[in-house]
């Protein structure tokens, strides 16, 4: 009996171990960084909803999402679809034409973060993203760029 | 060359080009079947694939730990998927699988292990563990060594921990049981303490995970 706890013990040490071993060594991605701004709570854009385009970089694929600004939220249709992101506080600073936000939002059930750095210019928005997921093995981050208006595209109305 | 000696040549070609040929063709198999998957992690994807490493990984412990078992090629196949980034999880998966069956030879009666052996069919394995339990315990690592050169005999017996890390690392031992037949055997030895074993273990499995994750997949 005490061959077999002493068996059970060095397991489950050699599990714990390999564990901790690996969420040790793994190699951190960060998010994408808010800059240093003047940044103010989002506001602005309130009531606004951006139909964009985005690549993501590492697979070349197309996605077409909604960025929704709602009182001083943040939310992107595709986040909400994936994994229920839920509204994010969202941040700007104006810099004669051009408007700039940021806004990270996490998902409550799965460890995904989304953050999102972009500008607005006559009405246009570009922006770039990570979409950063941390496991307790892993960290995995794609990129993703994109541009939209207030108009949605014909391939944004035959999707929705 | 005497016609003896070319006579031995042509069939020791023949052979090295077929081996060329498989490790081509399997190289080319492994690129294909990666293409295929479109393992490329995305949003969409991602939680199924996080699923699937969680399975395989639990797959890859279980079936490495078992004598004459295959489950080497799972690591590579996650290692091959993944890259460099998933080396830390095989790594820490082999040194648990390597250790569970070590911990089974040492805790397990071997009328129990070889009960339960035959009960999964596995009779290769269930042989070696019967004509282990025969022997006295400081004399059953030696049984798997049977037909290996005195030196290579030697070293086990004067450096058991260094012999150890080495066997379960060379390839082709499933011949001899795998890295989880020796484990075990090493368990069933009585001759193994665990922490150098566990040591020699960290050693002996990590130099493909390392070179990996230190220099990408």
């Amino acid at each position: 009996m005490k061959a077999v706890l002493k068996a059970v013990a060095l397991l489950i040490a050699v599990i714990a171990t390999g564990a901790a071993t690996v969420a040790l060594v793994k190699e951190d991605m960060p998010d994408l960084a808010m800059p240093d701004a003047p940044w103010v709570s989002g506001s602005v854009l309130d009531g606004s909803v951006f139909y964009t385009t985005d690549q993501v970089i590492e697979s070349g694929d197309v996605i077409l999402d909604e960025f929704h600004f709602k009182d001083g939220a943040f939310q992107s249709a595709m986040c909400q679809i994936y994994c229920d992101f839920g509204w994010s506080d969202y941040k700007t600073w104006q810099d004669g034409e051009t408007l700039h936000f940021y806004a990270v939002t996490r998902c409550p059930d799965a460890p995904h973060t989304v953050a999102f750095l972009g500008t607005v210019v006559d009405g246009k928005l570009s922006f770039a993203g990570t979409w950063t997921t941390r496991r307790w093995y892993w960290t995995h981050q794609i990129n993703v760029i994109g541009e939209g208006t207030t108009t949605p595209t014909a391939a944004h109305l035959a999707e929705s | 060359m005497t016609p003896k000696s070319g006579a031995k040549i042509v069939p020791l070609a023949v052979k090295f080009l077929a081996l060329l040929t498989f490790i081509l063709l399997a190289t080319w198999g492994a690129h294909f079947i990666r293409d295929a998957l479109n393992l490329e992690i995305m949003p969409r994807n991602e939680q199924g694939v996080h699923s699937a490493v969680m399975l395989g990984t639990a797959a890859y412990v279980v079936l490495l730990a078992l004598p004459f078992v295959p489950g080497a090629e799972i690591g590579i196949a996650l290692l091959t998927s993944f890259g460099a980034s998933i080396a830390p999880l095989v790594y820490a998966a082999t040194v648990t699988a390597m250790m569970l069956a070590y911990v089974i030879g040492l805790v397990l009666p071997t009328t129990a292990l070889v009960k339960l052996l035959t009960i999964l069919r596995m009779r290769r394995a269930a042989d070696l563990i019967a004509r282990a339990a025969a022997l006295p315990p400081d004399q059953r690592i030696g049984m798997l060594l049977e037909e290996a050169p005195p030196n290579i005999m030697s070293l086990v017996l004067r450096r058991r921990y260094v012999a150890l890390a080495i066997a379960v690392n060379v390839p082709g031992n499933a011949i001899i049981g795998g890295g989880g037949g020796i484990m075990m055997m090493a368990g069933l030895s009585g001759i193994f303490a665990p922490v150098p074993t566990l040591i020699a273990i960290l050693i002996g499995v990590s130099p493909v995970p390392l070179v990996i994750f230190f220099f990408g997949a």
